[in-house]
């Protein structure tokens, strides 16, 4: 059973792999500072290099690093479910910076043997020479432990996310899904690790397109 | 982009964060529960504790897990009988600790709803109840009767835990609490969850 879902999963994600046009890797460092009150600083410094292309664009070459995110979000946990958060995204993509505000609220439920996440999100996104960009954002995140009913140090897990981005610039409307399938670890109760692939259908109204990218991410507690 | 516009932004932003921090001002110190839990094999179970579990339940799915808590280790086996789920607790030497059944809060009769609701209200300024546990310990055979649904001589100890999300001082958080079979308050843990930036951010 388990070779066959397996076989499952590389068949999908060969099948993902060829029809999209751009594949990469997403490397993530993710830290939060724990401060009084119920506040946290989270800072994600995010990477996007990109290996294949199609079609390859002109006078580039296939492999770029495309861009590098500096994000920070101010959280406050309102209660054991819910955060707010407000935060300032820096993007330098090429040659350029790119500024975004972000507003999010997130609800954490702690189901039996699992965690379901769902995270509301709004920004607005600011470049030279282009309008400015408004986002509605809803990602779902489940993790399941594949050990006892909730994740403990030196357990791994599974976490799938599922993201919807409603867009719009220039009075025009676009939408972004995404989804990640993850396995991660615990190594201790302030670092963990995770990998897995990231879907990513953007542009679904006008030219879409499909991108996959292997995610690599740290997080650190501080 | 204008920088007038540019400077409005950062403003709002920055107004709506000095919002926050008024809305929430501060957190409720209370005792906190922290627990690891881990899925062990059948193997690796106490020769007892397997014992009375072959003779009371016949349900070949039963999972077994460890569990360290701030009172120290023990074995805990879940079992799902006629649509209940039980938890029979052991110590690490397999001697029964206490059956933990989950039950729904209007199953209990009114008036310990009612002594229960009188409890959680002196406690917190807003309730709502996740889930209930009855917890029964006592002797190893009179737990035995109970969990074959016959009334045993022999005394025994009822009591209830129950999954809340309680406000206090204008904080709400989820406790664990745990009342007698008259409804009166023994313990509350603050429950702590496992971190999320990995799912939120």
């Amino acid at each position: 059973m388990k070779s066959f879902l397996i076989l499952v999963l590389l068949s999908a994600l060969s099948f993902m792999a060829s029809a999209q046009n751009q594949f990469g890797i997403l490397p993530v460092i993710n830290t939060t500072i724990k401060l009084q009150n119920e506040w946290k600083i989270n800072t994600k410094l995010e990477g996007r290099q990109l290996l294949k292309q199609h079609p390859i664009p002109k006078d580039e070459n296939e492999r770029i690093f495309e861009r590098a995110d500096l994000e920070v979000v101010a959280n406050k946990a309102l209660n054991s479910a819910g955060d707010l958060g407000f935060g300032y995204l820096l993007r330098r993509q090429e040659g350029k910076f790119v500024h975004r505000f972000i507003q999010q609220y997130a609800y954490t439920k702690k189901l039996y043997s699992s965690r379901l996440s769902h995270r509301f999100r709004t920004d607005e996104t600011f470049e030279q020479d282009e309008a400015v960009q408004l986002r509605l954002r809803y990602r779902a995140s489940w993790e399941k432990p594949l050990n006892g009913l909730k994740v403990d140090p030196k357990e791994y897990y599974l976490k799938f996310n599922n993201e919807y981005l409603a867009s719009l610039q220039d009075s025009k409307g676009n939408l972004e899904i995404r989804g990640l399938a993850a396995l991660g670890y615990t190594i201790n109760k302030d670092n963990r690790i995770e990998t897995g692939a990231d879907y990513r259908m953007e542009k679904v109204f006008t030219h879409l397109q499909h991108k996959l990218f292997l995610s690599i991410g740290f997080y650190h507690n501080f | 982009m204008k920088l007038p516009q540019f400077n409005k932004i950062v403003q709002c932003n920055l107004s709506l964060v000095a919002l926050a921090l008024l809305l929430y001002p501060n957190t409720t110190q209370a005792q906190e529960k922290i627990e690891r839990e881990y899925a062990i094999k059948a193997t690796q179970v106490p020769e007892p504790a397997l014992q009375f579990i072959s003779q009371v339940f016949t349900n070949p799915r039963i999972k077994w897990y460890a569990e360290d808590s701030q009172r120290g280790q023990s074995i805990e086996a879940k079992v799902k009988r006629d649509g209940t789920i039980y938890s029979i607790e052991f110590d690490k030497t397999g001697k029964l600790q206490d059956i933990e059944t989950l039950i729904k809060f209007k199953s209990l009769s009114e008036a310990l709803r009612e002594a229960i609701e009188k409890t959680l209200k002196a406690e917190f300024s807003r309730i709502k109840i996740d889930k209930v546990q009855r917890q029964w310990s006592g002797p190893t055979k009179t737990l035995q009767l109970l969990l074959a649904h016959k009334e045993p001589e022999e005394q025994y100890t009822t009591r209830y835990e129950l999954i809340i999300s309680g406000t206090k001082e204008k904080n709400t958080s989820d406790y664990e609490v745990l009342v007698d079979d008259m409804g009166k308050l023994i313990r509350t843990s603050k429950i702590i969850y496992g971190d999320n930036p990995h799912l939120i951010f």
